[in-house]
């Protein structure tokens, strides 16, 4: 008796690991085709710096030096002088070394008019590490490319009532994010 | 510093035939498959009703044309197992994908149809390596014989009334006799690799075939003793009131075990365990030898569910819908009906294959001689108890 006990068990247990096998093949794949579909990546995605300029297309930058004092890998070069007419410094030249990089974003954190964001372009995957080398109108232009940045003194995630995070409405958001994601949406169309 | 500038579109995006990864299509999957069954069905009408009507037409159908004319058949078989290999080995990566939540091959082809062509073909173009510590004559030797013991399980196969290259009157006992050849493959192609794990692996495949044709061979006694006639097409005739799966029952279960086994599928594929021994008899191999050996792994995943079928499930029977038997278009439709049940039946293996974990060698061994054996005897007094009785 107890043999034939046994051996319905395991058919049992067969057919049911092979019920369960099949209703799988009808579920959707959660595949990302991802050289295909872009991720979509949260808000805040530290993949990326770069510079962002005001509205009107000057410099916001300030030339402080205060990311460069904050650089734990030491990897930001900013040499400056003092602007002739007016207040304040002009940038001679900005360099962050994205190879060298190690994305902690000390920079981001340290800087007084967050001029530097985290941005979420991943795919600095190249054959020449030269090109790695930021200059100030490589992190221009790449603050362009951005759809979204993300910066301490704006902020720019919500937490929705069940626990995701979203990306927050302009309208939601601490002065002057609408400004900053306006010439953003003019690069994309 | 001066910058090199970085296109917006900075990453090579193939775009091929088909491939739109934001939809899934399964229709576009079922025309492919679809197709293959397709080029299938016409080469078996070919080989079949082709190839015969062109001889005879010609007068050629005795002699020297008749030998010529079953070499052509032969050459349109491998073609045709070409066929099977290809789609087989491409539903089985499919199947695998969906039941492990991926997608399987995508890019080549409509629903990656074409993936197993290029796989073919890197087969092809790669170098046929044989190792400093191999014997060289039985290394080259053991994947033909593997392959050509599967392939000759064609000849005895009918796909549809008539439709046989032999039909003799001994067709179980060549297929017993051919059938445990391909051990003779495995076992010499592992023992002259000169690696240990392809040794382990034939030692494993040696031990696990041998003992699994002993119930296999008891299966196809009983079938025979059951319908009164060695000829398949023989016994494939004495299934027309009732299929043999209602009354060989449990050799049909048995069966079903046995040829999971003789094909070295999971859950008994230890000659290719791949956590174990990477990839046991097979390891050394590359190229087309290796190309070879998994020609005839699936070669045998299309003919032991076609031998379920012409053994327990009628094989070519079905409804004719008026047209005259014997006619090119019965005959045509008879093969389809046999395509189609050997079609779930591999389905079913593949469905087994995804679902169930490997056993442990010495299990195996054990349920080979304490179960599968008197079982199988078993069914083999019992079916011929109820012979004597019924009919």
């Amino acid at each position: 008796m107890s043999l034939l006990q046994e051996v319905w068990q395991a058919v049992k247990a067969i057919g049911t690991g092979m019920a369960t096998v099949h209703k799988r093949v009808y579920e959707e794949a959660p595949t990302e085709f991802y050289p295909y579909v872009k991720p979509d990546l949260p808000p805040v995605s530290v993949q990326s710096l770069a510079l962002v300029e005001n509205e009107d297309g000057s410099e916001r930058c300030i030339v402080c030096l205060q990311c460069e004092r904050a650089c734990p890998a030491q990897v930001i070069t900013i040499e400056r002088h003092r602007n002739p007419e007016g207040k304040g410094f002009l940038i001679d030249r900005f360099d962050i070394d994205l190879v060298n990089c190690m994305y902690c974003a000390a920079c981001v954190e340290a800087c007084p008019v967050s001029s530097i964001v985290t941005i979420q372009d991943f795919e600095m995957s190249t054959y020449d590490l030269q090109t790695l080398k930021a200059d100030v109108d490589f992190l221009h232009e790449q603050a362009r490319r951005a759809r979204q940045w993300y910066s301490p003194k704006f902020g720019v995630e919500i937490r929705t009532e069940d626990g995701r995070i979203e990306k927050a409405p302009p309208e939601m958001q601490p002065g002057g994010l609408a400004e900053i994601l306006k010439p953003a949406e003019e690069v994309d169309s | 510093m001066s910058q090199i500038p970085i296109p917006e579109d900075r990453h090579f995006r193939p775009r091929l035939l088909g491939y739109d990864p934001q939809k899934s299509r399964p229709w576009l999957e079922r025309t492919v498959y679809s197709a293959y069954v397709f080029v299938f069905w016409l080469i078996v009408i070919g080989t079949y009703a082709g190839v015969p009507a062109l001889f005879g037409a010609l007068g050629w159908d005795s002699g020297w044309g008749f030998v010529l004319m079953r070499a052509l058949q032969v050459v349109l078989l491998f073609l045709l197992s070409a066929v099977i290999a290809l789609l087989l080995i491409l539903l089985l990566r499919k199947y695998l994908g969906k039941v492990q939540e991926r997608y399987g091959p995508m890019h080549y082809g409509p629903a990656g149809g074409i993936q197993t062509v290029f796989d073919a073909l890197k087969l092809l173009a790669k170098e046929d390596f044989v190792p400093a510590a191999a014997d060289v004559l039985t290394f080259r030797l053991a994947p033909a014989i593997t392959f050509v013991a599967s392939f000759a399980m064609f000849a005895v196969v009918p796909f549809a009334s008539g439709w046989v290259l032999a039909d003799t009157n001994v067709g179980l006992i060549y297929l017993i006799a051919v059938s445990t050849l391909s051990a003779y493959g495995v076992l010499l192609g592992g023992v002259s690799s000169g690696n240990k794990w392809a040794l382990i692996g034939a030692l494993r495949a040696g031990a696990q075939m041998v003992s699994y044709e002993i119930p296999l061979a008891l299966v196809f006694l009983t079938v025979a003793v059951w319908s009164g006639t060695l000829s398949l097409g023989g016994i494939v005739d004495a299934q027309l009131g009732l299929w043999n799966f209602l009354p060989l029952a449990l050799p049909f279960v048995l069966y079903v075990i046995a040829s999971l086994a003789e094909l070295k599928h999971i859950p008994f594929d230890f000659p290719e365990a791949e956590s174990e021994l990477i990839a046991g008899y097979n390891v050394e191999y590359s190229g087309m030898s290796f190309a070879f050996f998994f020609l005839a792994e699936f070669v045998e995943l299309f003919l032991l569910p076609a031998l379920i079928v012409v053994f327990f499930f009628g094989g070519w029977h079905g409804p004719l819908f008026g047209l005259e038997p014997g006619s090119l278009a019965a005959g045509a439709l008879e093969s389809l009906y046999f395509t189609a049940k050997t079609a779930v039946w591999v389905w079913i293996f593949l469905w087994i294959r995804a679902t169930l974990p490997r056993y442990r060698d010495d299990q195996l061994m054990e349920f080979a001689w304490k179960a599968m054996i008197p079982l199988a005897l078993f069914g083999l007094v019992l079916a011929a108890y109820l012979r004597l009785i019924w009919r």
